[in-house]
């Protein structure tokens, strides 16, 4: 009996309920895309984590044929740098191979990640340098935005009898260390606790989503309850109703989902590349979640309802039906503030659950301003009843007698405003350039020292060969730094110094040197040696008057010319801040998905809210207020909650943000943050017209057909 | 310029049926008037066209020498604000207002100041016997309260003309008959016309004229033929 008639509530042809209808299949929709989306980050997390674990190679204890050599280095193109793992079998016998790699590169050549192979594809230095053989399949990738390649030394080259050279026994063992994991677990927090943050604009829009005509249904219960059904049953009724709304979009986004991330080689709304079915779910999972979520639109429902029956007179007044809820009132601003301090004081102490609790206290804060900004507006709207214009006085009374329901619509653009601002600092903080190209040290020349493995005594006359008019100084590198081949004279001629700086001896580095060859180039001790005792170099001290960037890129062309093995370079390039790219395209996308969920739910609310108010404005237009006197009181009604719920979210956005800067030691982004409350700001002008224009569409709508509900 | 109420030839056509046909009507200052009819009949719409909300297909309505179908939108509204009160079957009153201030609304956006329209009010609602409940809001009114409430609002400006649609709809017959009393009795001490639409036959017994409204066009009903419906009634 009571499902019969919930379905029957539910798909009443009544125009509150056939907006009712569109609410819920929009909006559950969107939730069911947001939770699902949540838990497709997940999955694809546990699979990049499984694939990362098998690519791991465990190192030999007991030399063994089948064993595989690797080394590693590091090559930079475009900001990003690139892992090259260098192979090569340790006996003629086919060595065990890291899982995506049929068989090992032949010599002089590479295999690399698909993010790689199109990275060369746009880079013209790389396609020089770099001779691919083939592309990795996604088996052998944990990302599908890593950068790494197997590159096999060239002809006449080997990894054999290379300190740095390690021996593989098998891959994908649970004891595998080698290579390093491209995955960083910092990032890995705080995008799990960017999912975890999207739960709040989730439950924002799934509560304005309930709330949809919810006086008219509310006006049915009453109904119902005034004939003697009892309030269990009444809010039982409510919640089959909402849950028999709910499971269209439900499905719909279930299935949507599921066909779509078949397909995705991106996550939605951000840069991050992922190989198509790494986001998709497995089918239980993904009914579990929808299933989980129809469960969770019941409970609210059934929740809400027994809530609102409870405390509420049949034909009570609205404000006065949440005035029961003082504890929960004060409880969130305590449980932010408490969980705020918890994380100030675990980043003073460097303590790892300093980023948790940070979430948790956005978490709390975001659930606070709504809870404040209803009470505040209530406030406002007795102010603005005092005023002697009869709109504003209007306008005035009905904010403050049902804050609720007419600011619904602010609170979603409140959470979007305080999210902004803090990821904005997030970014900010992240996204900080400490060292920038033009606080380089500016020398009259410039430094770059060469590394290899599997010296060669012709590398050294094969690489000045390669890079004509510059000074290539032969090193070794020794337990204590590297030893150059080069005299104090020589050094002191490429550096423009006065050669009386060499008084003290041919091979002794004069302090002024040593120090601008540590700006230069780090702290790397060197030390001065005569020329024969460096007679297979596998360093090279590189000089030449022109720019770093010119002689970085010349050394590393000429170092992959010649077949060095695992060459690595050291230069005041170091020291440029690099950014970090993954955190960002997760900020990037958190910062969209926030805004086009609450956007969407903002537009729900505020069409449930024209709905909400036309009788009103009916009464009104019949009494004989012209539109001019409507439009004002509408403006007055929209625009007072709007720009209150941004100062409100602005100053606790802020007041997290600013902690956070200064506990991250970076300056507040003001300009972003005024561009996040300007946007804002005009989003809610607007706003305002679409409003007020649609008011009065509906207004004239609702003159054709003036029977009450 | 004419005062009280003239209607000439008013039609108001839907694609189904013609509401109404041609109506014709003169009521004078003071005078009380009943509009009969069964549900359908068109009472409501041939109130909607008097006071300028629902437009006709053809025919004039002039109140207090005013035409105001000529009138824009905008001066239509302002006109009905100033010179027509309403009073709805279900009282209509705003639930974020208090009694004294549903009163006080047409008389706060006629640009009267706050407390010269707060004692306008109160005198209307003692006038009314509401005095003790001006400060209730709507929700904790009687269904009687809430329609003399109604009735304050709509004479608040003290209106050329009073329409009333089935304002005794929603009650018992004791309040009822109150209400239609309180109305005529306005109608007779302030001069202003008074036109209630209404299916109570003892509504329409304490009016001064009552019409029926057939196929589309006013009947006047005789005042024993009056007497005998509210007798059987």
């Amino acid at each position: 009996m009571l499902l019969t008639l919930a379905v029957r509530l539910a798909w009443s042809r009544h125009i509150d309920y056939r907006w009712r209808q569109v609410a819920f299949l929009t909006g559950c929709f969107l939730c069911t895309v947001l939770l699902l989306g949540g838990m497709s980050i997940v999955q694809l997390f546990v699979r990049e984590d499984a694939r990362d674990r098998n690519r791991l190679g465990t190192v030999a204890s007991t030399p063994a044929p089948t064993d595989l050599l690797m080394q590693l280095s590091f090559e930079n193109a475009d900001g990003q740098s690139i892992m090259l793992l260098w192979v090569e079998p340790a006996t003629s016998e086919p060595p065990v191979l890291p899982p995506g790699l049929e068989t090992l590169p032949d010599p002089g050549t590479m295999i690399v990640s698909p993010a790689l192979a199109q990275l060369i594809e746009r880079d013209e230095a790389l396609r020089a340098r770099f001779r691919v053989a083939g592309v990795l399949d996604a088996s052998g990738v944990p990302s599908a935005g890593d950068l790494f390649a197997y590159v096999r030394p060239g002809p006449g080259r080997t990894l054999r009898g290379d300190v740095q050279t390690v021996r593989i026994a098998r891959f994908g063992g649970p004891d595998g260390t080698f290579p390093p994991s491209l995955r960083m677990e910092g990032d890995r927090a705080f995008v799990m606790g960017l999912v975890f943050c999207l739960g709040v604009p989730t439950l924002i829009v799934l509560t304005v989503v309930l709330s949809a005509a919810s006086r008219s249904r509310d006006r049915r219960l009453a109904l119902l309850r005034a004939l003697g059904v009892a309030r269990l049953r009444l809010a039982v009724l409510a919640a089959y109703e909402a849950t028999i709304l709910a499971t269209p979009g439900i499905l719909a986004a279930a299935a949507s989902w599921m066909l779509l991330t078949r397909h995705l080689d991106h996550v939605p709304l951000t840069d991050r590349p992922v190989f198509p079915g790494d986001l998709s779910l497995p089918l239980p999972i993904a009914a579990g979640g929808a299933l989980a979520f129809l469960f969770g639109v019941f409970s609210m429902s059934l929740f809400s309802t027994s809530w609102s029956l409870a405390w509420s007179r049949p034909a009570g007044r609205p404000s006065l039906v949440r005035s029961e809820g003082r504890v929960v009132r004060f409880a969130f601003p305590i449980a932010a503030l408490a969980s705020f301090a918890l994380s100030a004081r675990s980043f003073g102490r460097g303590q790892e659950g300093a980023f948790v609790w940070f979430v948790i206290s956005a978490v709390f804060c975001m659930l606070t301003v709504p809870i404040l900004y209803e009470a505040l507006v209530r406030a406002i709207g007795a102010l603005l009843s005092l005023a002697r214009t009869a709109e504003v006085w209007l306008a005035g009374r009905q904010l403050a007698w049902d804050p609720v329901r007419l600011t619904r619509p602010y609170a979603a653009l409140g959470t979007v405003v305080l999210l902004g601002i803090t990821l904005v600092t997030y970014r900010a903080l992240q996204t900080r350039v400490e060292v920038t190209r033009s606080d380089l040290p500016h020398g009259p020349v410039s430094v770059v020292l060469l590394g290899w493995s599997d010296p060669q005594p012709e590398d050294i006359v094969a690489l000045r060969s390669r890079l004509p008019g510059i000074a290539v100084f032969p090193g070794r590198f020794a337990e204590d730094g590297v030893e150059l081949g080069v005299t104090c004279y020589d050094l002191a001629q490429q550096f423009r110094s006065d050669p009386t700086l060499c008084s003290t001896g041919p091979f002794t580095l004069p302090d002024t040197l040593a120090q601008d060859l540590v700006a230069l180039i780090g702290g790397v001790p060197l030390r001065l040696v005569p020329a024969e005792r460096v007679s297979i170099a596998d360093a090279a001290l590189v000089v030449a008057p022109i720019s770093i960037d010119e002689l970085d890129r010349r050394v590393a062309d000429a170092a992959w010319a010649t077949g060095l093995v695992a060459p690595s370079r050291l230069s005041l390039l170091d020291r440029l801040t690099r950014l970090h790219p993954e955190v960002m395209q997760w900020v990037d996308g958190g910062i969209d998905t926030v805004t086009l969920s609450l956007g969407i739910g903002a537009l729900l609310g505020l069409v449930d809210r024209v709905l909400l108010v036309r009788w009103a404005r009916l009464v009104l237009w019949r009494i004989g207020l012209t539109q001019g006197q409507r439009r004002r009181i509408d403006f007055v009604q929209v625009l007072v909650p709007a720009l209150l719920v941004i100062l409100l979210s602005a100053l606790a956005g802020i007041g997290l943000s600013v902690p956070l800067s200064l506990i991250a030691d970076v300056l507040l982004p003001s300009e972003s943050i005024l561009l996040v409350i300007a946007l804002a700001i005009l989003g809610v002008m607007g706003t305002t017209c679409i409003v007020v224009v649609l008011g009065e569409r509906i207004d004239a709508a609702v003159r054709e057909n003036v029977t009450p509900v | 310029m004419s005062a009280g109420l003239v209607v000439e030839r008013l039609t108001f056509v839907t694609p189904e049926r013609r509401l109404l046909d041609g109506v014709d009507l003169v009521v004078s200052p003071g005078t009380a008037v009943a509009i009969m009819g069964p549900s359908g009949s068109g009472k409501t719409t041939f109130l909607q066209c008097l006071c300028g909300i629902r437009r006709p297909t053809s025919g004039r309505v002039v109140i207090d020498g005013t035409a105001i179908w000529r009138l824009r939108e905008d001066r239509r509204a302002a006109f009905r604000l100033a010179r027509v009160g309403l009073v709805f079957q279900f009282g209509e009153l705003l639930p974020e207002l208090s009694a004294v201030e549903n009163v006080m609304l047409p008389l706060r956006f006629l640009g009267w100041e706050r407390s010269r329209a707060e004692q306008r009010a109160h005198q209307l609602l003692e006038e009314l016997g509401l005095a003790h409940r001006a400060t209730a809001h709507p929700e904790q009114l009687s269904g009687g309260e809430i329609q003399r409430v109604g009735i304050a609002r709509a004479l608040a400006t003290a209106p050329a003309l009073v329409l009333a649609d089935e304002p005794t709809g929603m009650l018992d017959e004791m309040t009822a008959r109150v209400v239609a009393q309180l109305l005529v009795s306005i109608a007779h001490q302030q001069g202003t016309i008074v036109i209630i639409a209404t299916h109570d036959p003892i509504v329409a017994g304490t009016c001064d004229v009552t019409y029926r409204l057939r196929d589309g066009r006013l009947w006047p009903i005789a005042p024993e033929e009056r007497q005998e419906i509210s007798q059987c009634s």
